[in-house]
């Protein structure tokens, strides 16, 4: 092979693999889904399907609950550390596979008993602790902000395919053996996954913003409203995914329907992969997450009209393609509108919302046990209010946009300023300053006067050279900037 | 101002509390009594699985023994995990919320799915003896329901005394 031959093929490799750092996530996500596929074929030969959904719903509830404990107790005291520490995310990526190992293969011996209930959950919360970790780790790994989408979507091709095929392999364990052999081969799965999560670079969220750019850019209006309308689509499919559980249970469907659902959704991801570079070619993020959650409002009306097999999978196709979407478009939208906080801790706390919207969906779907065809209409009616509300907020797209740009630079401008004075050059820094806060007064509510003072400050700390007044200046105008771009 | 990363304790405080309070809830049912249920069941279950003469067909899977709880709210799930369990090596044992879940709707005598029998079991009444409903159902024409009798032998095991008397059938009489 010629020089320019290995050079052509190293490069097509990088095209498809992308960032080599973040390249190395990628045999741990595809084990990741094939256990978590393995995981959840599991289930169809648990006590989840003998028993009475009415019996089993106080233990179902109180385990989502503690579902969230780990996530709105745990994760705010121990994230700052693990952001501090040298392979901090990548010590939680191991733990949360290997975990996953340890109580999937306890678990294959208890599925026909009661310890099905906090093990599973076990499970769940792991998965969900590992979305998280990852999700925080990869914008440290990608070496252009414009990768992250990029990369996100390779991950999501990988894992779905991986969840696919080993979704397959798992079918056919269970026709030979048994669903507690789909599980310890499962538990194998999640294992080799820890071992391919230590590959990973020891990297460290560095804190290279200031909190404040980052919690500002975080409350921006994009960002927030995008968070809105994820979070919406995670509850979603929180609560489809237990409301068409129980009511497949209830119906007497078999177990190969609820296979065939989750198959179908994971299809349905996929091809969102795809589809949402072609809709971004026509429309912008925003527009993309409010058709992602038109889309399943529109089946969900149909699913409630009648439900049944076809509608069930109509829905859950629907969710997984706009879950797919919908993502591509969020990380899109937080990749431009707030490029310092996606490295920060705030972004894990983003994604923790995410989760927690997941879970807030499941309970609402499992405590109102209501009717199949009022479940849709619930789903319906809540994914339409956020599309409305969406719609409302686009006709004044143009002042948004506005508000975003001017508030950007100030804090790009807050930032330059806070750096420059951190390496000892306090009248540049104060000149910088004061760009900030005028950039600022452009779209805030920052008044004349208070401008004119920090002005005359500026001059007597030029003249005097009083750093205890530059530092002042600077303070003042880090409040001000703060305020006024939220 | 930074961006709040530790939660306050407003917040804190009102998941601790409803994940205390649930927690707290208590499911553990009592040992003897779940011991009790389970052997009433069970006797009944089986005794009904026999008088039904049900042709299970299907030699490649366990048969299915649907089972809809009648007068009560439902049956702890403790007890349905004991039956579930002891029954696993012979049938498979599904306690139902609708009865959907056990039988065709869609056609005319709705009969129950393929390979399997609904059973219906009532209220365990303990007076010394213990009295119980039970009832089998095919289709909608062939209904048999029963008054148990049952006396314990040694704990954790109940016999059923004489002939279970003849009764209406509750659970079965409403069109799904």
């Amino acid at each position: 092979m010629t020089a320019t031959t290995e050079a052509k093929t190293r490069a097509a490799v990088r095209s498809f693999l992308g960032d080599p750092a973040a390249r190395t996530l990628l045999p741990m996500q595809a084990l990741h889904s094939a256990g978590e596929s393995l995981f959840a074929l599991s289930l169809v030969g648990s006590l989840f399907f003998n028993v009475s959904v009415d019996a089993a719903r106080p233990r179902i509830l109180l385990y989502l609950a503690l579902t969230m404990a780990p996530f709105a107790v745990l994760a705010p005291l121990i994230g700052p550390f693990i952001d501090r520490i040298s392979g901090g995310h990548r010590a939680v990526l191991v733990v949360s596979l290997g975990a996953r190992a340890a109580v999937a293969a306890l678990l294959a011996s208890q599925l026909k008993t009661l310890l099905l209930y906090p093990e599973a959950f076990v499970i769940v919360v792991f998965a969900k602790v590992y979305v998280v970790a990852r999700n925080a780790l990869i914008p440290s790994l990608v070496e252009s902000r414009d990768h992250l989408v990029v990369v996100n979507s390779r991950l999501a091709r990988v894992g779905t395919m991986a969840g696919l095929t080993s979704g397959l392999l798992g079918v056919a364990v269970l026709s030979f053996s048994s669903a507690a052999w789909v599980l310890r081969l499962g538990a194998v799965v999640y294992g080799l996954g820890a071992l391919a999560a230590l590959r990973i670079p020891a990297h460290r969220v560095k804190p290279n913003t200031s909190p404040i750019v980052e919690s500002t850019e975080m409350h921006g209006p994009g960002v927030r409203t995008a968070t809105i309308a994820m979070a919406g689509l995670r509850m979603a499919t929180g609560f489809v995914f237990f409301h068409i559980g129980f009511a497949l249970k209830t119906s007497g469907q078999p177990a190969w329907v609820i296979g065939g659902i989750a198959g179908t959704a994971a299809l349905a991801g996929f091809s969102g992969t795809f589809v949402a570079p072609r809709l971004h070619r026509r429309w912008d993020e925003q527009r993309m997450l409010t058709a992602s959650l038109i889309l399943p409002a529109i089946v969900a009306v149909f699913t409630a009209l009648r439900f049944h097999g076809v509608t069930a999978v109509a829905l859950a196709a629907s969710l997984g393609l706009a879950g797919s979407v919908g993502r591509r478009a969020f990380d899109g939208v937080v990749q431009t509108q707030a490029p310092h906080a996606r490295r920060g801790r705030a972004y894990a706390g983003l994604e923790t919302r995410l989760e927690v919207a997941w879970v807030i969906g499941a309970v609402s779907a499992v405590l109102l046990r209501a009717p199949n065809w009022l479940g849709m209409v619930i789903l319906a009616v809540g994914l339409t209010a956020l599309s409305l509300e969406r719609i409302a907020r686009f006709y004044s797209a143009r002042r948004v946009g506005a508000e975003v740009g001017s508030a950007t630079l100030a804090l790009r401008l807050m930032e330059t300023a806070e750096a420059v004075a951190a390496k000892g050059d306090r009248q540049q820094a104060v000149l910088v300053a004061l760009a900030a806060v005028e950039a600022a007064a452009a779209v805030g509510d920052v008044c004349d006067e208070r401008l004119g003072e920090l002005r005359r400050w500026s001059r007597i700390a030029a003249l005097e050279n009083d750093t205890a007044v530059e530092d002042n200046l600077l303070r003042v105008a880090h409040d001000l900037v703060s305020e006024s771009t939220r | 101002m930074p961006h709040r990363i530790l939660p306050r304790a407003n917040q804190i405080v009102p998941v601790l509390g409803a994940l205390m309070l649930l927690a707290g809830c208590g499911f553990g049912a009592d040992p003897d009594t779940t011991l009790r249920d389970v052997a009433i069941y069970k006797a009944v279950i089986i005794d009904l699985i026999d008088r039904s003469d049900v042709n299970f067909d299907s030699a490649d899977q366990l048969p299915v023994v649907f089972v809809e709880t009648l007068e009560v709210e439902d049956v702890p799930l403790e007890v349905q995990v004991e039956i579930v369990t002891d029954f696993e090596d012979r049938y498979q044992v599904r306690f139902i919320d609708h009865l959907d879940e056990a039988v065709k709707a869609d056609l005319p005598d709705l009969p129950v799915r393929e390979n399997s029998l609904l059973v219906g079991v009532g209220r365990i009444t303990v007076d010394g003896s213990a009295d119980v409903r039970g009832e089998w159902y095919l289709d909608a024409e062939m209904i048999e329901a029963y008054e148990y009798r049952l006396q314990r032998v040694v704990t954790g095991t109940w016999n059923i005394v004489g002939e279970p008397l003849s009764a209406d059938p509750m659970g079965f009489v409403a069109t799904p």
